[in-house]
């Protein structure tokens, strides 16, 4: 057993939290906790329209829970038909403040990571209209992998749909402006 | 020392970039992003009520009627069952991936629940059986029972509408929810449908002897 004031404690264990402090320290000092969390917020308001609005069987995550996490027909529907597309507005929206929270600090960062969230997602997007072509890169090692195994049928079963395009087109821009109101201006750069 | 701590934050925060845009990729396919429009099947199905709403007559009509005052028996009723026709249309989805047909739907069977409004007594959710198999981009009409067929004895039935002095009008009312659950033949997957309207429930007026018709 350890004690605060034993020898171990002061020669081994001491330093060691004191290094994590301020690792964690400085880690905190270059996030934007700002961003993070409007994000996190986001996300989770996100994923009421699939526990809410929609029947678990037609929501992967919620079809595959080990417990019943659906909300479907126990409370009434929240978002109508906004519902349809506000989830793309808001995964891309969400992960364009988290990610930039960890790692921009300038315009030009902020920049690139929207335009790379709003490729990727549209990508999945068109995925869906061509969906041979995407179903020849998946590998199948994905089968059997939770979350992964899905990614045929995202494909396979999705329907494109071109007022996901404009959601996409629509969060992206409101994360951006987000992104410049919210950014530090006193922000450390760890070189 | 304070060097490799600073590297060591930045490494804690690209661990954390990469486990974001994991999950983000993840929420794609875990329908997280992916938006409006997903479905597990190649054939949807909808269903419409093909109902009138207003005033539902419980069709009424005398069981036992001597038509004679001294021994009437004009309190005695059958309700008749009757039906309401719902139609259920199976559509094939858009944009099917090459090879791919849409499969029929099978459904099992249905409930039909009766929420109460006002002070309407309570009906209980029933359950029917009813099997039936339809080819994609067709539909079917299935006749839905909305009221059961029952004996009414004197004024003691919920659903007495007039009295002898038309003093008194009862009339029921119910938002009949009917919920149906399909099955994708061949896939196995299944959809949970619903339709609902409104009921009003209620009996005609008694034609019986020494009674206004």
């Amino acid at each position: 057993m350890l004690s605060k004031t034993g020898f171990q404690y002061e020669t081994l264990i001491a330093p060691k939290t004191r290094h994590m402090k301020y690792v964690l320290k400085t880690f905190y000092g270059i996030i934007n906790t700002r961003q993070i969390f409007i994000g996190i917020a986001i996300l989770l308001l996100g994923s009421l329209v699939y526990l809410v609005d929609r029947p678990p069987d037609q929501t992967y995550f919620v079809h595959s829970s080990p417990v019943n996490i659906s909300l479907y027909n126990v409370i009434p529907n929240l978002f109508g038909l906004i519902g349809n597309s506000l989830p793309t507005f808001i995964h891309i929206f969400s992960f364009i403040l988290i990610t930039a929270g960890l790692i921009c600090y300038q315009k030009r960062g902020c920049l690139i990571i929207c335009i790379s969230w709003f490729l990727v997602d549209c990508a999945f997007e068109f995925g869906q209209k061509y969906n041979s072509l995407a179903l020849k890169i998946i590998p199948d090692w994905f089968a059997g992998i939770p979350f992964l195994e899905n990614t045929e049928n995202y494909f396979l079963y999705g329907t494109f749909d071109i007022i996901d395009l404009a959601a996409i087109t629509m969060g992206t821009v409101i994360a951006y402006f987000v992104l410049l109101s919210t950014n530090k201006s006193e922000r450390k750069i760890v070189p | 020392m304070k060097k490799v701590k600073n590297e060591l934050s930045n490494n804690l925060r690209y661990i954390c970039l990469i486990v974001v845009i994991a999950f983000g990729l993840i929420g794609i396919v875990g329908s997280g992003g992916g938006g409006g429009g997903h479905s597990e099947y190649f054939t949807t199905v909808s269903l419409t009520a093909e109902y009138a709403e207003g005033l539902y007559d419980a069709d009424a009509t005398v069981k036992v009627d001597t038509s004679d005052p001294a021994d009437d028996k004009c309190d005695i009723y059958t309700f008749f069952a009757d039906e309401v026709p719902v139609t259920i249309t199976s559509t094939s989805k858009e944009n099917l991936p090459e090879g791919t047909t849409p499969n029929p739907v099978k459904i099992m069977s249905y409930t039909v629940q009766y929420i109460a409004r006002e002070d309407s007594p309570e009906v209980p959710t029933k359950q029917f059986n009813h099997e039936l198999t339809i080819s994609p981009d067709n539909s079917a009409v299935i006749w839905i029972r909305v009221i059961d067929q029952e004996d009414k004895i004197d004024r003691l039935s919920p659903l007495y509408y007039l009295d002898y002095f038309y003093s008194s009008a009862a009339q029921y009312e119910y938002t009949v929810i009917v919920k149906l659950r399909a099955e994708e033949v061949f896939s196995g997957e299944g959809q949970t449908i619903e339709v609902q309207f409104s009921l009003y429930y209620y009996d005609i007026a008694d034609e019986c002897y020494g009674m206004p018709s």
